[in-house]
């Protein structure tokens, strides 16, 4: 019975891949001036990463590479042909985004920081320092990444919600992780389906069409090592990496920053996202709060801060405003 | 003297009916929102601190079988004692009286039924924050340990009340066992515009003004409480405090801020807990801290957001706990600044965990 199980739930993982590529391949057919075009590395390692590429629709634009969360897929850039991603490539960026579906990461995340995120910066920034935009989690990793394995490959840094300082998890999370890491799973059921809401969605302004897309095709199952290891980062409040845990690379990190803190965020919550700017004294990170209090629509989630109603017109210009800025140069301001 | 009169004119007239009908009308929406009376049990006692004032302590008895020691409970700014001991269903007061600890509530200086600034009796304005954890503190913990033969008292702060103790305790503060604080920030420059903008407020308050919250919260009374209301998105999750107790609340628990208070506090919107005179650094002095303390905060305290209670609670060098008042952490609605002390659902979601973590035995010493 496990292994069909098993099966069955490979079978679902592909049917989802299958069908988010297809959404994808209809919205970019829909969108004819916004071609979408897939590329697939292959690692020394046999591991594979998967990478959509949305072309700059000025000539000359930089490249950015936006990663979606783990358990993401790239839907929370880029939506029936509306999102983050069809904004920076209609202001002339190359936008490259990381696609999870299409990535192995058996590895675990010591694979993710020490492969995965490297060759995909590489190939985005084609060797050069490339600006990213880093979604929750698979956002501190890039963090991390940055200071070592891809050391050089940062340009500047958009990092959403993205947690350096963990606490145990909430019983919520912990429950999804410690059953292997089945976001997508969680759909199936209509308890499972509030228990996914309440971790990306609860109290966002999203349009039931992008709700309903989002746990069909938005949400993917995490491998069983890549939960296992978050639940080890949250329990510890360290994630533990081969040279040095998290917390001493971050001393090293130096990209100029955005932190956005939206208050809502249950998946990767706001307090262990703002020491970024302690942890990392040399990084000028500046950090912008997401609260109804400083007059915004709402206080923002997981998946809101991306693709929320009102995301466009209150969250994107930030992440725009840093992006364009100018030197990669980072004055140094101690050790 | 005859004083001549002469009878309105039309618009006159219309005007000064205006004004009658108005004042009716804010007279009877006003009807309702009486203050709950104190708890029967209660006991004001009359303190006095080392430079002077007066300060209201009230004991709430323990009921039934007394165990554990005396929690003085403090409130926050703008706030009185009544914040910690609103009515007989949202007392956290009352509810621990119930479980069996004394409880202790203070108002602090020009709050309450507290000594008021009054320059011509020897009490000047301008008292700041410092003011009031090197003065009214130890004043009340002191009453406490000399009436109830305890040696250490428990502690509880919500918002500034918990900011208090940071001060205190990081400054070599004695007499406390245990503490818990709600929603107390140890900064606030985490890029709000809201806050910035209210920093443009700043050159009209001086540090010797008394700010008259108490008479504008129970005008406002009766409008308080919608949902975009701004008072509302600051302090309360309306799906923990319905309209009616909010307003309620705003003519009992609401009192008066000193500007030097505001002024001071205000400095956290750069990232300072400090000192008025700049010169002593709390937040820094947080590492020295060793009295256990539980960091309580609320998901949807737009006031002292988590990642504001947060940096306390990463600061701290003693032995620590951390608890989110979340949905996705077993609440069934997440929490606002003031849901901690008025929530409907907060005597069975929160305050058991408190009073779990002030039931355990401190395994340290601070004299």
């Amino acid at each position: 019975m496990r292994p069909r199980g098993r099966k069955r739930a490979q079978g679902g993982a592909d049917y989802k891949r299958t069908a988010w590529v297809l959404a994808l391949l209809l919205a970019g057919l829909a969108h004819a001036s916004m071609p979408l075009r897939e590329g697939l590395l292959t690692l020394p390692s046999g591991e594979r990463v998967g990478l959509l590429h949305l072309p700059g629709q000025l000539p000359g634009g930089a490249p950015v590479l936006l990663v979606p969360d783990l358990g993401l897929t790239p839907l929370v850039y880029l939506d029936q042909g509306r999102g983050l991603a069809a904004t920076l490539a209609a202001a002339g960026r190359e936008v490259y985004i990381l696609d999870w579906s299409r990535t192995d990461t058996h590895g675990g995340l010591e694979g993710i920081v020490g492969r995965i995120l490297p060759a995909a910066l590489r190939a985005a920034g084609d060797g050069g320092p490339v600006d990213v935009v880093g979604h929750g989690y698979a956002g501190s990793l890039v963090i991390a990444a940055s200071t070592h394995e891809a050391e050089g490959l940062v340009g500047r840094m958009v990092a959403l919600s993205t947690p350096v300082e963990l606490a145990p998890p909430s019983p919520v999370l912990t429950g999804m992780l410690e059953g292997g890491g089945r976001l997508a799973d969680l759909a199936l059921t209509p308890g499972g389906t509030r228990t996914l809401d309440l971790l990306l969605m609860d109290g966002g302004t999203l349009s039931s069409g992008l709700r309903s897309r989002l746990r069909r095709v938005g949400v993917l199952n995490l491998e069983s090592r890549v939960a296992t290891d978050l639940l080890t980062w949250m329990r510890s409040g360290e994630l533990q990496l081969p040279d040095a845990p998290l917390v001493e690379r971050l001393r090293r990190y130096d990209r100029p920053t955005l932190l956005l803190l939206p208050l809502r965020d249950n998946f990767a919550h706001q307090e262990h996202a703002a020491p970024l700017r302690e942890l990392a004294p040399r990084a000028r990170v500046r950090s912008q709060q997401l609260s109804r209090l400083d007059g915004l629509a709402e206080d923002y989630t997981h998946v809101s801060i991306l693709q929320g109603r009102h995301a466009p017109a209150e969250v994107w210009p930030h992440i725009l405003r840093h992006l364009r800025g100018p030197a990669l140069q980072v004055e140094e301001v101690g050790p | 003297m005859i004083l001549q009169t002469r009878p309105p004119s039309a618009p006159r007239r219309r005007s000064a009916l205006l004004l009658v009908a108005a004042v009716g009308l804010i007279g009877s929406a006003c009807a309702h929102l009486q203050p709950p009376p104190a708890a029967p049990s209660a006991v004001e006692h009359r303190i006095r601190t080392a430079d002077g004032w007066e300060l209201s302590l009230t004991r709430l008895p323990a009921m039934g079988v007394a165990r554990g020691r005396p929690v003085l409970l403090v409130h926050g700014i703008a706030a009185n004692a009544r914040n910690l001991d609103f009515d007989e269903a949202h007392s956290l007061a009352r509810w621990l009286s119930r479980q069996g600890r004394e409880a202790w509530t203070l108002s602090l200086r020009g709050t309450g039924t507290s000594d008021r600034p009054d320059p011509a009796a020897g009490r000047p304005a301008g008292h700041d924050f410092d003011t009031y954890w090197r003065q009214d503190l130890p004043a009340a913990i002191e009453a406490i340990r000399a009436q109830t033969g305890a040696e250490r008292i428990d502690y509880v702060g919500h918002s500034m009340g918990g900011m208090l103790v940071y001060a205190y305790l990081g400054q070599g503060g004695k007499g406390l066992h245990r503490v818990v604080t709600m929603g107390s920030p140890t900064r606030l420059d985490f890029g709000s515009t809201s806050f910035g903008l209210a920093m443009g407020l700043q050159p009209v308050v001086s540090a010797g003004m008394q700010l008259p919250t108490r008479s504008l919260a129970r005008m406002n009374a009766p409008l308080a409480g919608g949902a975009s209301d701004p008072q509302t998105l600051l302090l309360i999750n309306p799906e923990n405090i319905p309209t009616e107790r909010w307003q309620r609340f705003m003519v009992t628990g609401v009192d008066d801020i000193s500007g030097a208070v505001l002024l001071q506090l205000s400095q956290m919107v750069f990232g300072a807990f400090a000192s008025a005179d700049g010169a002593v650094d709390y937040r820094e002095a947080l590492a020295r801290i060793e009295t256990p303390i539980l960091v309580v905060a609320g998901k949807l305290d737009r006031f002292c957001p988590p990642m504001a209670a947060w940096d306390a609670y990463r600061n701290l060098g003693g032995e620590k706990a951390w608890l989110l008042m979340a949905r996705t952490h077993g609440a069934e609605a997440d929490y606002g600044h003031m849901d901690f002390v008025l929530g409907s659902r907060a005597d069975t979601e929160l305050w058991p965990q408190l009073l779990g973590f002030l039931d355990r035995e401190a395994g340290g010493s601070d004299g």
